[in-house]
C-alpha cells in the first residue's frame, strides 16, 4: 500500500490557483497509474485541519511522518521544513531552498514542480527524482526563453533552489507498506 | 526624432548654451541642476526613466564634489550611465576612484558638439542594450491590458505586473538586484550551454 497525503492551499491569494494545478497533476497522474492499492488523501484549504488530518490518515500503518518521504513544492520549504521533517524521521525530502516566484500563465511552473514526485512514483530513487525534476526544470527552461526570457529566468532559478536532504538511495518500494 | 532617454546635466556652471540646445534638439528630456547637493536630493525621482547623466566634477566648496556624486549615485543604482564632464585635469588617484565607480566616460569641458553627442549616443546604447533596456524593449511587445495585470506572484503575497518589475530593475531595489542576477545567470547558462551565441 503506498499512502499519499497531499495537502495544499488553494485559497492563497497569490498562488492558490498555482498549488491548485499542481494538486491536481498529482491526483490525475496517480490515478493514471491504476495501481489498485495506491491510497491517496487529498487536503485543500477547506479541509487542512489537524483533525482531519487526523481521521484521514489514521489508516496508514506508520505516523504520516515517520518512514515518509516528503515532497514539497512551496518556497523555501528545504530551509526549515525540510531539515524538521528529517529530524523527526522523515526518510527523503525534496523541496526549494528559496523564495519561488511564479509566472502563473505558463503551465511549466506546475509541471516542473511535480515533475520529481512523478519520476519517484514511476520508481526513480529520491537522488534520481531529483535529478529528473532538475533536468525536466532545464527543458522548459530552454522552450521558454525564446518567447518569455524573464519567466525563464525564474524558472532557472526554481531550479537552483531545488534540494533534496535524506537518503537519496531510497525509491518508492521502500515505502510500501 | 528626439530620443526618448533623459539627459541629467549637474553643472553648476553650464556655459556653453550652444550644447544645451544641441541636447535639447536630440533628446526629449533635458533636466540642468546647477547644484549638486540639490541633484543628490532629487535624483531618485528620474530612476524610474531611461536617464544619462553628464556631471562636472567641480562644484562650490558649500556642496559636494563630482566624485561625492557619483559615488552617491552607485550606491543606490549601478546602471545609470554618468558621463563625467569637466574642466578638472585629474591625478591619478582621482582618475582611479572615477573608475571604481563606474564612469561610463570622460569629456573634457572643451570637447566638440559631435564628441558629446557620441558619447551620449554609446551611452544610450549601453542603456538600450542594458538588462533594464533589453527588458524595456521586451515590455513594449505587449499589450497595455498584459502589463497591468499581475505577472510575478510569490506565495509572500508580492507580485509584480511587467511595468513594476521594470521600475524595480531601473530603482535597483532589492528585487530589482535579484532580479537583473536572474536575468544575467540565464544568459549565462545559455551561452555556456550553447543554447545561444554571443554572435546570435
Amino acid at each position: 500500500m503506498i499512502n499519499t497525503l497531499l495537502a495544499y492551499d488553494d485559497q492563497d491569494s497569490e498562488l492558490g490557483a498555482f498549488f491548485e494545478s499542481c494538486g491536481k497533476e498529482v491526483i490525475d497522474f496517480i490515478d493514471n497509474l491504476k495501481e489498485e492499492d495506491w491510497n491517496t488523501v487529498d487536503l485543500n484549504s477547506k479541509s487542512l485541519n489537524s483533525l482531519n488530518v487526523e481521521l484521514q490518515t489514521g489508516n496508514f500503518k506508520n505516523n504520516f511522518v515517520f518512514a515518509s518521504f516528503s515532497f514539497c513544492f512551496a518556497c523555501s520549504a528545504g530551509v526549515d521544513l525540510g531539515p524538521d521533517l528529517i529530524a523527526k524521521g522523515t526518510l527523503g525530502f525534496i523541496g526549494y531552498s528559496d523564495e519561488v516566484w511564479v509566472v502563473p500563465i505558463y503551465p511549466a511552473f506546475s509541471s516542473c514542480a511535480v515533475a520529481g514526485l512523478f519520476s519517484f512514483y514511476d520508481g526513480a530513487t529520491i537522488k534520481q527524482a531529483f535529478e529528473f525534476g532538475k533536468n525536466k526544470y532545464l527543458i522548459e527552461v530552454d522552450i521558454l526563453y525564446k518567447i518569455d526570457f524573464v519567466a525563464a529566468a525564474n524558472l532557472s532559478e526554481i531550479r537552483d533552489s531545488l534540494v533534496f536532504l535524506g537518503d537519496g538511495d531510497l525509491s518508492i518500494k521502500e515505502f510500501d507498506n | 526624432m528626439k530620443s526618448q532617454s533623459t539627459i541629467i546635466i549637474i553643472d553648476d556652471q553650464v556655459q556653453d548654451e550652444e550644447l544645451l540646445i544641441v541636447i535639447k534638439e536630440n533628446y526629449a528630456d533635458v533636466i540642468v541642476y546647477n547644484s549638486s547637493t540639490e541633484a543628490i536630493k532629487n535624483l531618485s525621482r528620474h530612476y524610474g526613466h531611461r536617464i544619462i547623466i553628464l556631471l562636472d566634477l567641480s562644484f562650490p566648496t558649500n556642496q559636494i564634489n563630482g566624485h561625492q556624486v557619483l559615488e552617491r549615485i552607485r550606491e543606490s543604482n549601478t546602471l545609470i550611465p554618468v558621463i563625467i564632464f569637466s574642466a578638472v585635469n585629474e591625478n591619478e588617484s582621482g582618475f582611479s576612484d572615477l573608475i571604481n565607480n563606474s564612469a561610463f566616460g570622460f569629456l573634457k569641458r572643451d570637447a566638440s558638439l559631435k564628441q558629446i553627442l557620441d558619447m551620449l549616443q554609446k551611452a544610450e546604447f549601453f542603456l538600450k542594450t542594458s538588462i533594464g533596456g533589453a527588458l524595456e524593449e521586451w515590455i513594449k511587445t505587449h499589450s497595455e491590458e498584459e502589463l497591468d495585470r499581475p505577472y510575478l506572484v510569490s506565495v509572500d503575497g508580492n507580485n509584480f505586473t511587467l511595468k513594476e518589475l521594470l521600475s524595480e530593475v531601473r530603482l535597483q531595489t532589492e528585487v530589482g538586484q535579484s532580479f537583473s542576477k536572474s536575468l544575467s545567470k540565464l544568459t549565462i547558462d545559455l551561452l555556456a550551454r550553447g543554447r545561444e551565441n554571443l554572435n546570435d
